[in-house]
């Protein structure tokens, strides 16, 4: 049995009944999901049916931190949440850091199980083991920061850590984040889901230890992450200082930065009004997660015209792209105060910002007019227009009520050929990568079990250069799919279920990063784990997350880009005259599929690959 | 004589004092030759960026022919150049 790392409880929440239970985490989940991301897809595919209506009150919203989060090893304050998603009908699951994470655990949970509905307005307070049900009535309409303050007030607790939904959560946008603190779980629409349950907000604190079974063993792991982070180039001499945006940099040098709705991606150096040198000029300090020496965490302030003094954490990377390069916008000013809106109504800034440049591009086009926009001239660039569309979209008005479920939806409402100018897969948005100069990662997109995310399998090879576990030809479809299945494993298995900062991955442990996990684990659990029980563990997690979408009717014609992607060659920068092929797309799913053991015609896990991973039952249910 | 262009970002661009750079080289002048040019051109600052003590290539610098990686290309930092083409010089980046 684990003797740490878990706190061996799961609470499980009734929003209809009013009522809260606690049930043992099992010591096999513990063992083959890890926690984390690996908890909530193994709750989510064995409590929510198929066909389950996602802002019905049969759908579930599973919260759960890592065994690592709430011990002392540093970048650990993670947790995932995990529901059907409404934007997609896929699996949900987004993470968030912040203080929240190792609040749940504190409070003596691995994970937290919401389900049902509340009649009225709600919110939950949770202290160690005493739940309560609080009339959200009051809260309901107001912003995100409101919120949290106001919950802390009432709770008479200013260290009560608060997740909650804005307006856009209330109105069930497809597109509504979930935000804690100054951070959210931004995508997928699991705050419609936390709306769709009447559910405005969590208050969480902990007072209790997460148990380590050898603290001996502990520092010896530790020893080596620590030191791995020291040692890292990048982490502590530039991260630490510029935060992502530095990326806005580098995926412009290599052409892979999306502007203008792609159309336009590497024809012009967004860098040189988006990049880390003038967001520097908007630095005022930074909000590092819980137990964080790092802290990337940037807080900006704007300067200029109507949005001089709009203070927010961030942008990060990619709502530079979201809400600068995507919708053409150049003025850093107008993205800081579009990321503090968005996160204050409670909307995704990727999606949101893509869901506009979307319309932009029709606009320009002529296949939406100055009648559908209310007025509005929504040409790229207009940072106006984005902030007023941005508005709309939390409360379904006007040309912002169009978008607010996102492209897919949007272009399906529209018509007239606009499905090949949205930018998404499986209904969500793309992030902020023109993976047609970056093949692995295009890969990646087509087979996230959550569809275009770039959390999931990220292709740091392609973007960075970084040789692990070799080198990558960015322009190759060849060898992608094995690649991309190890991408995919891999970060599932060393952040998203232990409960790791991704960027840790990526800047310190990548070329040891499942010793590295198998050690703290071992340390902080008791249980054992080698680092090809990592892996493994990465690839059941993936695994059943592909049943949970192959149960809902998803198949290999799902696994595709959008159509510009795989059609339009980029036209300038220095991925100049690459695209992804359908040829080269489906060369890359069968080697994809054929390296993941999965059914080449239909892209469903096999009865074999199943059994091997120890969860055949889950085979039963996909015929 | 060939005109090649010399593209860097964050650190890198600092000590240049601009991301982009037009160089004058000889025909059949390679990316080493840029290098060393540019290292000739702004010293010691840029040389400790580059390369390490024995005068090897720092690994985690990234060299690029039009985009692409020049461990794809035959001749790596041999690759002879040829008029327009550019150079990218990328210092160690992460957290996208
Ligand atoms: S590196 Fe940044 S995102 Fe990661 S834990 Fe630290 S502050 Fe949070």
């Amino acid at each position: 049995m684990y003797q740490g790392g878990y706190t061996g409880k799961i609470l499980r929440i009734n929003l209809g009944s009013q009522t809260a239970k606690v049930e043992e985490t099992p010591e096999p989940m513990a063992n083959d999901f890890i926690g984390g991301a690996g908890f909530g897809i193994k709750l989510l595919f064995d409590e929510v049916k198929a066909n389950t209506d996602p802002l019905g009150p049969d759908n579930k919203l599973i919260f759960a931190s890592g065994p690592l989060s709430g011990t002392n090893v540093p970048c650990t304050s993670r947790m995932s949440v995990t529901s059907r998603s409404p934007l997609t009908g896929a699996v949900g699951m987004a993470l968030s850091g912040g203080y929240f994470p190792v609040e749940l655990k504190w409070a003596g949970y691995d994970a937290m199980i919401i389900e049902g509905k509340s009649e009225e307005p709600v919110y939950v307070s949770i202290k160690d083991g005493d739940v309560k049900f609080r009339s959200a009535k009051k809260l309901w309409g107001m912003k995100t920061t409101d919120t949290q303050q106001i919950i802390k007030n009432d709770l008479h607790d200013q260290n009560v850590r608060v997740a909650c939904i804005g307006p856009a959560g209330e109105n069930k946008i497809k597109i509504a984040s979930i935000i804690n603190e100054w951070r959210a779980v931004g995508r997928k629409g699991l705050g419609a889901v936390m709306g769709s349950k009447n559910l405005k907000a969590i208050a969480i604190r902990g007072t209790g230890k997460v148990a380590v079974a050898d603290k001996e063993k502990l520092k010896a792991a530790r020893k080596v992450f620590t030191e791995a982070m020291k040692e890292s180039e990048v982490l502590y001499p530039v991260f630490a200082n510029t935060g992502t945006p530095m990326v806005v940099d580098a995926t412009s040098a290599i052409g892979i930065f999306p502007t203008r709705n792609y159309m336009t991606t590497g024809e012009y150096n967004a860098a040189e009004t988006l990049g880390v040198e003038v967001q520097m000029t908007r630095n005022v300090g930074s909000e590092p997660c819980y137990g964080c020496p790092v802290g990337c965490s940037q807080l900006k302030l704007a300067k200029t015209g109507a949005y001089e003094g709009i203070l927010t954490e961030g942008p990060e990377f990619e709502t530079m792209y979201s809400y600068g390069g995507v919708t053409g916008v150049d003025n850093i000013d107008a993205v800081i105060a579009a990321d503090r809106l968005a996160d204050e109504l409670g909307l995704d800034t990727i999606s949101s910002g893509v869901s506009i440049a979307f319309a932009m591009e029709l606009y320009e086009k002529g296949i939406l007019t100055k009648e559908d926009t209310g007025g509005i001239e929504l040409n790229f660039g207009n940072d106006q227009a984005m902030i007023t569309i941005l508005k709309q979209m939390a409360y379904r008005q006007g040309i912002g009520g169009l978008l607010a479920d996102g492209t897919k939806a949007a272009a399906e409402k529209i018509g007239k050929g606009s499905e090949k100018y949205a930018m998404h897969v499986k209904g969500l948005e793309l992030p902020a990568y023109d993976v047609r100069g970056a093949k692995a990662h295009g890969l990646n997109y087509a087979t996230s079990y959550t569809g275009a995310d770039h959390c999931r399998g990220y292709a740091f090879q392609e973007i960075f250069g970084i040789p692990v576990p070799y080198e990558v030809d960015r322009f190759s479809a060849e060898g992608k799919g094995k690649l991309t299945k190890w991408n995919q494993d891999i970060r599932t298995a060393t952040t998203d279920a232990p409960g790791m900062c991704a960027f840790l991955f990526d800047m310190a442990v990548v070329g040891i990063a499942a010793q590295n996990t198998a050690s703290l684990l071992e340390a902080v659990t008791g249980l054992t784990f080698t680092p090809d029980d990592i892996l493994v563990a990465g690839e059941r997690i993936n695994n059943l997350a592909r049943a949970f979408n192959v149960r809902e009717g998803f198949t290999r014609a799902d696994d595709t880009l959008p159509e510009r992607i795989l059609t339009e060659p980029l036209k300038g920068g220095a991925s100049k005259g690459n695209y992804i092929s359908r040829d080269e797309l489906d060369l890359m799913l069968d080697e994809y599929y054929t390296a993941r053991g999965w059914d080449v015609a239909t892209g469903a896990p096999s009865r074999e690959k199943l059994a091997e991973l120890g969860i055949e039952y889950v085979a039963d249910q996909l015929n | 004589m060939i005109q090649v262009k010399v593209h860097t970002i964050l650190n890198l661009k600092k000590i240049l004092g601009r991301g982009d750079i037009d160089l004058t080289m000889k025909e059949g002048s390679t990316v080493k030759d840029v290098l060393m040019t540019m290292v000739e051109t702004y010293g010691d600052s840029l040389t400790d960026q580059l390369f390490d003590s024995e005068g090897g290539l720092l690994p985690y610098i990234r060299l690029m022919v039009n985009g692409r990686d020049i461990v794809f290309l035959e001749k790596k930092m041999e690759t002879a150049l040829q008029e327009g083409d550019e150079v990218l010089i990328l210092p160690p980046v992460g957290g996208g």
